[in-house]
């Protein structure tokens, strides 16, 4: 981010450090976006802090309580514990780390594969463009969580596969996005002028073009994170995700499926740590649309 | 005419992506670690009984010819076979394609019932209190995992309230109206036969409803950015300076104005709606290929699969090709190129 | 305004190719429906768990499917209770070497169009079933070919063996017999197999009625069924509702929305006892629990490791932990198998012996990651390897939890280099003989099935095993196989676990349930009675 900005103000100073300001200024007049912003951070905070500070950080590597199976919440066990007697506040707030990771592996690479995939077809066009856009097109005929459950079944259970699964098919929005950005720019002034100066291709891509388009780019990450972290969840749910104990929420929610709602805890509270989670990225997302995107402004 | 012709290039390019998509699903299929044959054969298989169920299945040939066989019997109408349960797949999609497409639809309409009258209202109060209001409920529902909210929807609606059936798309007890689309609300309609409707209908709403929060916030942002744009028309600020009433311009000229946006949006949450089927399926044991989707992923029975896969990119594609020929009618200045 | 034609051409558009697209795929081939025959009839509402994928003996085998296929379909002798009865058979004879069999038929059993069920449709039936090579011919691998059986008279068939196989009788009651005329006139080019697979051609007590694929199956009963029926309440029908998930079926029973709901939950054996006209039938069968060591792996050859890690599990606690009722059972054979060795010298759970016997392996101190595989999803499974864990991680040994698909742990068994060290593994004998348990997972010729996963090898257990499978004397066999489980016992190529309780839950008003170990998942409907059902 910090570099970003450097960029762009570099490039043409006052009018663009004048927008973000605006822009800082209307994010912080938005209360929703300063909701998400706050909620997100202190999901954070927790996903570092959690082993320290939750009651029974043990239980979320496999440890077994037969005599304390499937109570309900009480001053001992604030979320009660599960079929083999976890601590489910502690396996919640465990699995608060893994959900952040797995969001940020799946955005990060989609991110990567996508913008250079997009921005080398958007650049150089001609036959590169046209075979790189069937490839997406391909990929974009099926929605992400069919061909997600595909792959991930493919590739075998397990968390890294899941993450390996959903990157490789979320890759194709952001590659779109970015030729259609990369197109918009091609034939700009300044571009031509790097060019002329001698400026390799790919040196013109990355470091003139790619910083300017960087915000519509930057708000679909924060867009999409929720929706990653709802797909990995998904994919855990049913049944292709994490390896016990690991306490990945989906999986935690599909553990507790067989006993709700008699035993309502089980499912509830991963549910509802998923949803939090994803509202505040929703929430700061809608907000960094309104900064950044002038497009969708209104 | 031009249009026609358009078409017609969309659907024959259509053909090309499909077998792309079906190269790299077989791709995918055949790199499995696991060994499908042997689930497929049982437990107790010997390596004999192992050997005969791939060599029945053609799985015993090398890769590029399998995945020939595979094309060539797809555009004959086999579209391969399940290794488990040994029923031609294309005999399964024909039974739940349209469990899915009944319950996709029910949603889609419940979202843009609901979702465009509020997109409607946030617009017109931009930026006021109802704005925020319906920005946030949008925003929350989308935020829920769809298989928690299908749980609790459906303890809540199905056991505590008991308003509406747990499972299964009609009364186990009754035997559903004839087969004639599939979709067992529209057969009941066909044959009139209204109590066999409300049936069909009761099973059909809690799945319907849950699976359409999922698209509640994009119909609603897209109505609501639509509207704006129309708001904002000079024809528009015109006919407010004219002194036309302000409800009558919007009935009028922006409702109408907007349509093709909603139109488009609704149907591309159609296809969204289609895979997000997929997890509401599994809750309410509604027999679609959602639930057909989730077992033969657990079984790694990939023929299935692979239907799956390309139905939803015939699916998908004709939704595309219909939302992109929509744009061109809105829009004159873009040309079907 | 300028929108209005296009806008209808584009509505119209938009229509027809949604249109276009729903009809494409959604062209259902009109099924035959049965109607309800009567009203006020027996009706069973069955709760199943699981999906009938196929109905064609050949091919299916799994709970559900041999439900079905016992419901369609008669075979040459069935199981009751723990006993096999003689069902289409009326005399039979087996030569003293045990490798001719010779049956005669009941000469009054039709197939639902009528024609007898005669020693030609025996023989036709075995055939198919040998060609086609589906999975339940395992039982006979290896002992006949499909041309073993042939046609003495009208009602009289002979089965010749290529080998001496003592319990052949008990395999015949998953010999289904189909009618080879109907099969003859939907041959096809597989066999009749894209007929039977959704299509019945039997003589059992019901026949297919509305089909549902993987929503629910109705079976109507046969009125004039040759074997005939009980008189009182017997069942008019029934219904197979597919309940995937374990709540609705519980909900369903508890609402008498359904009168059995199949493998209920532990957990959800109280609440349904609660109930006055609910039950639950628990049972102790021969599904048995097993870890198998790799007795070629890096460290699990070593046999000091395999008895620490045996010692290191809290036998006592998995009947805590466990959502089912088991029975532990820390040898290689239940102890209610006909045949089982008592007094047999086995782990219990003792982490100082555990220790002992590390300290005389290779590695003395632990320090050691032992990967454990087990199905994916499957709690049952999952559970004592978190036991096992806790107890290995006092001896310093880190248990690597690896959840599979089952097929993938299928692949995994096929050579000893690629089997895990630790293998979860249910097990359960296809028929009453030792034999059926211990052959498969400890004779070393059987190396490659996921059974003997443990990838054992002791040659005097390999003669003793196929001494066993000749040996005419059944004083003797059970000698040969006392011996045999002593000498497995002694090498700990497994840690034995438990033999897991089958449970079944019944509304009150059903009768006629009697608990058949061998096959303990699928109800034997033809014995099925209702005593005033609420309707």
């Amino acid at each position: 981010m910090a570099e970003m900005s450097q960029t762009l103000t570099t490039a043409t100073p006052s009018p663009r450090l004048e927008n973000l300001r605006r822009g800082v200024y209307r994010f912080r007049r938005n209360p929703l976006s300063m909701v998400g912003l706050v909620m997100l951070v202190l999901v954070i905070i927790i996903a570092f802090i959690a082993p320290a500070i939750v009651p029974y950080p043990e239980d979320a590597e496999g440890n077994v309580r037969a005599l304390d199976r499937l109570k309900p919440p009480d001053g001992e066990f604030y979320f009660g514990t599960d079929n083999v007697g976890r601590d489910i506040f502690s396996r919640t707030l465990m699995g608060t780390g893994l959900a952040l990771q797995v969001g940020v592996v799946i955005i990060v690479l989609a991110t990567s594969i996508g913008v250079t995939l997009g921005g080398v077809a958007g650049y150089f066009g001609g036959w590169i463009d046209d075979l790189l856009m069937r490839i997406t097109d391909i990929f974009l005929t099926v929605p992400a969580l069919i061909l997600a459950i595909a792959v991930t079944a493919a590739l075998g259970k397990g968390i890294t596969n899941v993450m390996i699964g959903i990157a490789l098919v979320w890759w194709p929005g952001f590659a779109r996005l970015t030729r259609s950005l990369v197109l918009s720019l091609r034939e700009e002034p300044f571009v031509e002028a790097a060019r002329g100066i001698g400026a390799g291709h790919l040196r013109v891509l990355f470091r003139h073009i790619l910083p300017n388009i960087a915000s519509p780019i930057i708000v679909k990450m924060s867009t999409d994170f929720g929706f990653a972290v709802l797909t990995a969840a998904a994919l855990g749910f049913i049944g292709l995700g994490a390896q016990p104990p690991t306490p990945e929420w989906g999986a935690m929610i599909n553990d507790g499926r067989d006993y709700f709602p008699d035993r309502w805890w089980m499912a509830t509270f991963p549910g509802m740590a998923i949803f939090l989670m994803v509202f505040s990225w929703n929430l700061l997302g809608d907000g960094l649309r309104d900064l950044l995107d002038p497009r969708a402004r209104r | 005419m031009i249009l026609r012709v358009y078409l017609l290039r969309r659907l024959v390019l259509v053909i090309p992506l499909l077998l792309g998509l079906s190269l790299l699903t077989f791709t995918v299929s055949r790199i499995l670690p696991g060994d499908p044959v042997g689930l497929a054969a049982g437990p107790q298989a010997t390596q004999e009984i192992r050997e005969a169920l791939a060599r029945q299945f053609g799985l015993d040939q090398p890769l590029p010819v399998q995945y020939l066989n595979y094309i060539g019997g797809l555009f004959q109408g086999d579209w391969g076979q399940s290794l488990y349960s040994r029923r031609l797949v294309l005999d399964d999609l024909r039974v739940f394609f349209p469990a899915t497409l009944e319950l996709t639809i029910a949603a889609v309409l419940i979202a843009t019932v609901v979702g465009v009258p509020a997109g409607f209202l946030s617009a017109v109060y931009r930026d006021k209190l109802p704005d925020q209001v319906v920005r946030i409920i949008a925003l929350f529902f989308v935020s829920f995992p769809a298989f928690w909210l299908a749980m609790i929807f459906q303890s809540i609606l199905g056991v505590t309230l008991d308003w509406f059936p747990i499972s299964k798309r009609f009364d186990v007890l009754l035997a559903p109206p004839p087969a004639v689309t599939g979709m067992i609300t529209v057969d009941a309609l066909l044959k009139l036969d209204f109590n066999a409707f409300g049936i069909a209908l009761s099973h059909l709403a809690t799945p319907a409803l849950v699976l359409s929060f999922g698209s509640l916030a994009s119909v609603t942002r897209i109505t609501r950015a639509a509207v704006l744009e129309a708001l904002d028309r000079d024809s528009v600020r015109m006919e407010r300076a004219l002194g036309i009433p302000y409800r009558v311009i919007l009935t009028k000229y922006v409702l109408r104005g907007t349509l093709i946006a909603i139109l488009t949006i609704v149907a591309l949450e159609f296809g969204w709606l289609m895979a997000g089927a997929v997890l509401v399926e599994t809750i309410f044991d509604f027999p679609g290929l959602g639930l057909y989707a989730v077992e033969s992923s657990l079984r790694l029975d990939f023929e299935p699969i692979m239907g799956i896969t390309i139905l939803y990119g015939i699916v998908f594609s004709l939704i595309n090709i219909a939302t992109d020929v929509a744009y061109g009618i809105i829009d004159p200045r873009i040309r079907y190129g | 305004m300028k929108g209005s034609i296009p806008m209808r051409r584009l509505f119209r558009l938009t229509l027809l190719l949604l249109a276009v697209s729903a009809l494409v795929f959604s062209i259902m081939p009109g099924s035959i429906r049965m109607a309800w025959a009567q009203d006020s009839e027996n009706i069973l509402l069955y709760g199943g768990n699981q999906d009938i994928d196929n109905i064609d003996p050949a091919t299916g085998e799994n709970y559900s499917i041999n439900a079905a296929l016992l419901s369609l379909y008669d075979a040459l002798f069935i199981v009751r209770g723990e006993n096999l009865e003689p069902n289409l058979v009326d005399t039979w004879e087996v030569s003293d070497d045990a490798t001719v069999f010779t049956f005669n038929l009941k000469q009054n059993a039709r197939f639902h169009d009528g024609s007898p069920v005669n020693a030609e449709a025996v023989v036709y039936s075995f055939n198919r079933m040998m060609t086609l090579e589906g999975p339940p011919t395992y039982r006979w691998a290896g002992i006949a070919g499909p041309d073993a059986a042939v046609v003495v008279d009208e009602f009289t068939v002979q089965f010749t063996l290529t080998q001496p196989f003592a319990p052949f009788l008990g395999t015949l009651s998953q010999l289904y017999i189909v009618n080879p005329a109907i099969v003859e006139a939907n041959r096809g080019d597989d066999f009749g197999q894209t007929y039977l697979r959704t299509t019945s051609a039997g003589s059992g007590p019901f026949i297919q009625g509305r089909w549902e694929i993987g929503n629910l199956y109705e079976f109507v009963a046969v009125a004039d069924y040759w074997g005939g029926w009980r008189e009182e309440g017997r069942l008019d029908g029934y219904l197979w509702l597919i309940q995937r998930d374990a709540q609705t079926q519980l909900n369903s029973l508890l609402a008498r929305e359904t009168h059995v709901a199949d493998t209920p939950s532990g957990e959800d054996i109280a609440r349904i006892e609660e109930d006055a006209g609910l039950s639950v039938a628990q049972n102790f069968g021969y599904f048995v629990n097993t870890l198998k060591f790799n007795t070629q792996g890096e460290y699990t050859s070593d046999i000091n490791v395999r008895r620490a890690i045996a010692h290191a599990m809290n036998y006592d606690a998995l009947p805590e932990v466990l959502d089912i009722p088991v029975e532990v059972m820390p040898g290689p054979t239940p102890l209610n198998f006909p045949g089982a060795v008592e007094g047999l010298d086995v782990p219990t759970f003792d982490l100082d012996l555990a220790r002992e016997y590390l300290a005389q392996s290779p590695w003395p101190e632990g320090g050691i990651t032992i990967d454990y595989v087990y199905v994916a999803e499957f709690t049952r499974e999952e559970i004592p390897g978190l036991v096992l864990l806790e107890g290995l991680a006092e001896l310093n040994i880190t248990l690597n939890m690896i959840p599979m698909l089952w097929p993938d742990m299928v692949a995994s068994c096929a050579t000893p280099e690629s089997g895990p060290d630790m293998i979860n593994i249910y097990t359960q004998p296809a028929y009453l003989d030792m034999d059926a348990h211990l052959y498969n997972q400890y004779h070393s010729g059987q190396w490659g099935s996921f059974t003997s996963c443990s990838f054992y090898s002791n040659p005097e257990v390999d003669s003793l095993l196929d001494a066993a499978r000749v040996e005419g004397d059944a004083a003797a066999r059970t000698e040969l196989y006392n011996q045999a489980q002593t000498l497995i016992a002694a090498d700990q190529p497994s840690v034995w676990m438990y033999a897991e309780s089958s449970l079944m839950a019944f509304n009150d008003c059903v009768k006629g349930f009697v608990y058949r170990p061998l096959e303990s998942l699928s109800l034997l409907f033809r014995d099925i009675y209702m005593e005033s059902c609420p309707a």
